[in-house]
């Protein structure tokens, strides 16, 4: 009985890191969003709901639509061109497959900064005639580039469980291809589809340096913002209100996440 | 299944298109000695390496340690824990990078190495924890029991027991930790404070100004690095594999 007490203080490190690095920061970034500033940027410890009524200005709540549409499309676009993909790879023999799989991600292995310095050269080889380094559409582009991945994985381990015997069945009693992804692969999938969008959708929201670099900065994302509150304008009660919008999003999407994760898995 | 193919082979080309971009661009002899004279930037990199190491060090002990702990928490513990662990890996990152600057400069801890070595085990240690926890619930305790019976020494039954069966996750604990300290970028921007700059803060400023070859060079050297590391952690894990 002692013995299993004896060793308790083992969990020390782990309390610390979580309420010194992790609970800590975040309590008082709610804290300072509740404050205001003065005209040199110091956080004041006034209470005030000042920063969450600035958010609501359409000025700050543009990039909001913009950061949300940004998210959106990319999780869309990653889906759609993951799913094929990995219904491919689910197909192969399990040892092909796993060599398919560290195919892909070989690249990512390397540092982002260079790999996003080396994309924004793909994207200057201009094949249509049109620029796409610092556009949306090039920003999208790179997010897909980034992001595929996220979406490729779960994807992968959802289809693979799909045995090929139900889709021979539907092919032998005349389905076309299109009712057999509507009618058999789809219901399957559809929660493992959710869970792979979300992977790609929460890591989107704060992205800071697709905006900042292939879009060259021009328009705002939540990324770019929050970095602009702390780092240049300093108003930190306003990008600290951000965050809290940022985290609370994240976590009303987490526990749905976690449901359609655990419903992939059976 | 033919058309599937290709289109599987297009989107693999995607994704490997920016690599042959650098690898190109960088496995050249002038790229390399540029590389070689540019003492500011090998120096960058050596501190980013001291500080990748440090971190996998610590971060490494302290969740073999929190492994252990997790053996004898209630089941109620063992998921909040869990719940703990988890959190800081699914929420957006640059959340953390900022908390961390605002929880720093209240707290007047001065912005530089240490904010940033504080900011790196914080980050990495989600990670480590999950391998050593998958390492410890894997432990032979006959093996080790076996030891006590036969009257080895405490530091015996550690040594010759206990370490060999941890040292797989140790490993890729290490290796995990140490290549997400290395390729940081969004966490150390905010804590780096104005003295202290990381390898992808020097190459982001260095992208917003000018280019030189020799960083194609040093991404042909991280390359190199990562393959290298991720090959050390699959033939530990085949190793045991094979053992067990």
């Amino acid at each position: 009985m002692d013995r299993k007490y004896q060793h308790s203080f083992l969990i020390l490190p782990f309390l610390l890191w979580f309420f010194f690095l992790i609970l800590g920061p975040f309590c008082l970034i709610i804290l300072t969003s509740f404050f205001t500033r003065d005209e040199f940027g110091q956080v004041q410890n006034i209470f005030s709901l000042m920063s969450y009524k600035q958010l609501l200005d359409p000025l700050y709540f543009d990039v909001f639509l913009r950061t949300l549409l940004l998210a959106a499309s990319s999780t869309l676009l990653c889906l759609f061109i993951a799913y094929p993909f990995a219904f491919y790879l689910s197909r192969l023999p399990k040892h092909v497959a796993n060599r398919w799989i560290a195919l892909i991600m070989i690249p990512f292995w390397t540092n982002f900064l260079l790999r996003i310095l080396a994309f924004m050269d793909v994207l200057r080889f201009e094949p249509f005639g049109i620029t796409l380094v610092y556009t949306n559409a090039g920003v999208l582009l790179a997010m897909l580039y980034n992001y595929l991945p996220f979406a490729l994985l779960p994807l992968y381990s959802t289809l693979e469980k799909v045995d090929s015997s139900i889709l021979e069945a539907a092919f032998d009693l005349g389905a076309s291809k299109r009712q057999i992804f509507l009618k058999v692969l789809w219901p399957i999938t559809r929660s493992g589809v959710y869970a792979a969008g979300l992977l790609v959708f929460i890591p989107s929201l704060g992205e800071f340096l697709i905006p900042a670099i292939v879009g060259g900065g021009k328009n705002f994302f939540l990324g770019t913002f929050l970095e602009h509150q702390f780092l240049t304008s300093h108003n930190w009660p306003l990008g600290s209100a951000a965050i809290v919008f940022l985290v609370l999003l994240a976590c009303t999407l987490l526990p749905a996440l976690k449901n359609k994760t655990k419903e992939a898995l059976t | 299944m033919k058309m599937l193919k290709t289109y599987s082979f297009l989107v693999a080309f995607f994704l490997w298109s920016p690599l042959f971009i650098l690898l190109y661009k960088g496995m050249n002899a002038r790229a390399f000695s540029l590389l070689l004279e540019n003492d500011a930037l090998l120096g960058i990199f050596m501190r980013s390496i001291l500080l990748a190491i440090t971190t996998c060090i610590i971060s490494t002990s302290l969740a073999t340690i929190t492994a252990f702990a997790l053996r004898t928490q209630s089941s109620l513990g063992q998921k909040c824990v869990e719940m703990g662990t988890l959190l800081p890996m699914v929420l957006p990152e640059i959340a953390f990078g900022i908390s961390f600057l605002v929880w720093f400069t209240k707290i007047d801890l001065p912005l530089g190495w240490t904010s940033l070595l504080l900011a790196h085990i914080a980050f990495t240690f989600s990670y480590s924890i999950i391998v050593m926890k998958n390492s410890v619930e894997r432990i032979e305790w006959r093996i080790v029991d076996a030891a006590k019976d036969l009257g080895a020494s405490r530091f015996a039954i550690f040594r010759h027991a206990l370490f060999p069966q941890l040292l797989p996750g140790i490993v890729a604990s290490s290796v995990m930790a140490f290549s997400l300290s290395l390729d940081d970028f969004l966490i150390s921007f905010f804590v780096k404070g104005i003295d202290e700059v990381t390898l992808p803060i020097k190459i982001y400023s260095m992208m917003r100004h000018k280019i030189g070859p020799e960083i194609y060079a040093l991404s042909v050297v991280l390359f190199c690095i990562s393959v290298f590391s991720v090959l050390i952690s699959q033939v530990w894990y085949l190793k045991t594999q094979k053992s067990s």
